[in-house]
């Protein structure tokens, strides 16, 4: 493997990191708090950091599947530690465990955070907060590899690792559009967002935020109470509808502005995605409203709808507490956070789409047993799936119900209730956020737990087998 | 912009590229003091506008007390001895009083606006002190003022408190003005030794080990006469004292040839 040639795009994503910290650092300028000093020196250091490599390494090399693996992985750990050094400069509740998990927590787009008193944070570090959150939601490579023009082969064997594999699999385009289209719909859909949340009340800086944490279906507000703090009916109707958008595939959001056949309406999945949302905001209103939480049935389905929105995408926004809620509704957010977006999108979870091929799975088994010589093939979307698609599907999910389970005795080892301990495993590895059941929150948890979450929203940004691979380069032929 | 265009703006010179990494460096290092400096130099502002704002609120308290008690000795006077000459006296401090308190309500100093409140109920109470003392109504005195002027008092005592108080979260924000004025540099030493590596490495991958592989090729053919091929890629200037090479052989060659 080419250590020098994989360092050379990770510069490439080091001088994207550096940029944003500068626009960061100018929005500190602006509203003239005190985090302009440590953005602007993060900002210069992190571009030094990048320039080096560039500087040495000459380019237009094709690169391997390996290299291109470690491109990936190195760029989001090399994010993740320079993305470290704003929080770790300006201090306040910042400690170094601290800062490593609100890094990954934004890098991540899990958007779980350890500050109490968001409102007392400089608005250009809240700022880099949310660009962490937009850049890891495209994923920090897909930005270096818009600014590649190296073609084909490079471009799929970074995005086979970074998105996830299901993915790949449903774009009908050359490989070298994929990455336009990813970009295309990614700005459109968050200045779309910006300027109708601008109409619908909000300022720009707001906006901004708030645009960049729900197309990134991340989670991080400008306010401790997160988006009930602005009590906004069309707020929280736009923010809920581009975290939908943004969890579902790209490609087909794509294909349904531009008049193609493949669109959203014809996708079985994303049907199936939508469909349970309304179904889980249903049973949350009814449960709800059945406990006497809210006064009218239409306000229990307004926050229900919203709160299973903002937990299936992944995003973790809150509207209201659902600490009170009854244990129905509880089980249909966990529901909610476990299952997760749609392949190809910036969502978390187990995604949708295997949720889809385990019913199906279930389904064929049950058939398979009445009709044991029966030859029985799985479709999804009118297509029939490949038996290894079909078993890398089910693998992915008996090892995530896994690594929630490894991660909740972890949790539990460190004090949580049994309920805490699940609710934040699942709320790290599925790049959730917002926990179902109370725990505390992440700011009061111990050290070891604000060390141990980010690994685990790692291993579930990098699809689990992505992050297991890290460990097994050497064996890598 | 297109990757093949950031090539061609790559700097060539193995010495350019070795002067802008170790110039680099320098100016990161100048940079984490610059900001290690402005975050001293507000520690030495906070910690002076502390100290100034504290010996302030003392000033204007005592000024305030030694008023009152005034005001209060000569009212004394006139109840118990009937000395109106002490009239004077407490007209005098109640200006004082007053000029005082809108000095201090200019300066915006915290605690101020119990002072002014409980200042108005005093002179509202004591607006007729001079019936009072005439008539010798202690009762008056003894229960009206006598509430007032505490009030007042305490007020004052508690607006002399009020920067000690302050001195909490003000001693706070100075403790996060010195861990940033550390950290930066820190941080930017650690920055600095990574790229020191970065550089160590690609100056040997792309400076020495070149070198040492043009050598090596060069020594093959004049002493074996194998055919000269170092397989140099750098975009620097050895690539091309590499490619000059194998021009100068393919000339010599064709030179002997004919």
């Amino acid at each position: 493997m080419r250590i020098n040639i994989v360092m050379r795009y990770m510069g490439y994503v080091m001088l994207l990191n550096a940029a944003f910290m500068l626009v960061s650092a100018a929005t500190s300028w602006y509203f003239g708090d005190t985090a302009l000093y440590p953005l602007l020196l993060s900002g210069v250091l992190t571009g030094a950091m990048g320039a080096v490599p560039i500087m040495f390494v000459p380019g237009g090399e094709k690169i391997s599947n390996k290299e291109g693996y470690c491109i990936v992985v190195g760029s989001w750990m090399m994010s993740c530690l320079v993305g470290m050094m704003p929080y770790l400069l300006w201090g306040g509740e910042f400690t170094l465990v601290n800062a490593w998990f609100e890094s990954v927590s934004g890098y991540t787009t899990t958007g779980a955070s350890i500050l109490k008193d968001i409102e007392a944070v400089p608005k250009g570090l809240l700022f880099w907060r949310s660009s962490t959150h937009w850049m890891g939601g495209i994923g920090v490579v897909m930005f270096a590899l818009v600014i590649l023009p190296s073609i084909g082969k490079t471009k799929m064997t970074i995005s086979s690792i970074e998105i996830s594999n299901l993915a790949k699999d449903n774009y009908q385009y050359r490989s070298n559009v994929i990455m336009h289209i990813l970009l295309w719909v990614y700005v459109s859909m968050t200045v779309i967002c910006t300027v109708l949340l601008k109409v619908a009340g909000m300022n720009w800086f707001d906006a901004v935020n708030h645009s960049f944490s729900a197309v990134a279906t991340g989670g991080f507000s400008t306010r401790t109470a997160s988006v009930g703090a602005f009590n906004n009916g069309w707020v929280e109707l736009i923010l809920a509808f581009f975290m939908l958008m943004s969890s579902i595939h790209y490609g087909v959001i794509f294909a349904t502005i531009t008049g193609k056949r493949n669109n959203m309406f014809r996708s079985e999945v994303v049907r199936y995605f939508l469909g349970s949302v309304v179904v889980c905001g249903l049973v949350c209103a009814i449960s709800t409203r059945l406990d006497g939480l809210y006064n009218t049935f239409g306000e229990a389905l307004r926050v229900g709808l919203f709160q299973c929105a903002s937990l299936v995408t992944t995003t973790g926004f809150v509207t209201t507490n659902i600490f009170t809620w009854g244990s129905v509704a509880v089980m249909a957010l966990m529901f909610s956070s476990i299952q997760g977006g749609c392949a190809g999108s910036t969502a978390g979870g187990v995604k949708a789409d295997r949720v889809v091929l385990a019913f199906k799975v279930l389904k064929m088994r049950i058939k398979q047993q009445q009709h044991p010589n029966a030859v029985i093939r799985i479709k999804l979307n009118g297509q029939l799936q490949e038996s290894g698609v079909v078993d890398y599907a089910m693998q992915f999910v008996v090892s995530y119900a896994l690594m929630v389970a490894v991660g909740a005795v972890v949790f539990a080892l460190c004090g949580f209730s049994f309920d805490g301990a699940v609710s934040a495993s699942v709320a790290s590895l599925g790049n959730v956020g917002m926990e179902v059941c109370d725990f505390g929150g992440f700011s009061s948890a111990p050290g070891f737990v604000r060390f141990f979450s980010p690994v685990l929203m790692l291993f579930g940004r990098l699809e689990i087998f992505g992050f297991i691979q890290l460990f097994l380069l050497s064996t890598w032929k | 912009m297109k990757f093949d265009k950031i090539n061609k703006l790559q700097l060539k010179s193995l010495r350019g590229k070795v002067m802008i990494g170790f110039l680099g460096l320098v100016v990161l290092l100048i940079f984490s003091s610059v900001v290690s400096l402005v975050e001293l130099r507000r520690i030495g502002s906070q910690t002076q506008s502390i100290l100034a704002e504290s010996n302030r609120n003392m000033t204007l308290a005592s000024e305030l007390l030694d008023a009152v008690e005034d005001q209060n000795h000569a009212l004394q006077q006139m109840f118990l001895r009937g000395d109106i000459s002490y009239d004077t006296v407490y007209s005098k401090r109640l200006t004082d009083l007053s000029e005082s308190l809108t000095a201090a309500q200019e300066q915006q100093t915290v605690g101020i606006d119990s002072v002014q409140a409980a200042f108005e109920r005093y002179t509202e109470v004591s607006k007729f002190y001079r019936i009072r003392s005439a008539i010798g109504d202690t009762e008056w005195y003894s229960s009206d003022y006598a509430e007032a002027y505490h009030t007042l008092i305490a007020a004052i005592r508690e607006y002399m408190m009020s920067s000690q108080v302050a001195l909490g979260p003000r001693a706070m924000a100075i403790e996060q003005n010195a861990y940033r004025a550390i950290t930066p540099s820190v941080i930017t030493i650690g920055v600095i030794l990574i790229i020191v590596i970065m550089l160590w490495y690609f100056l040997d991958m792309y400076g020495v080990q070149t070198v040492v592989k043009v050598n090596r090729a060069l020594g093959d053919y004049l002493k074996y006469g194998i055919r000269y091929n170092a397989n140099i890629k750098g975009n620097n200037d050895i690539e091309e004292l590499n490619s000059r090479i194998e021009e100068l052989i393919a000339r010599v060659e064709d030179t002997n040839r004919k």
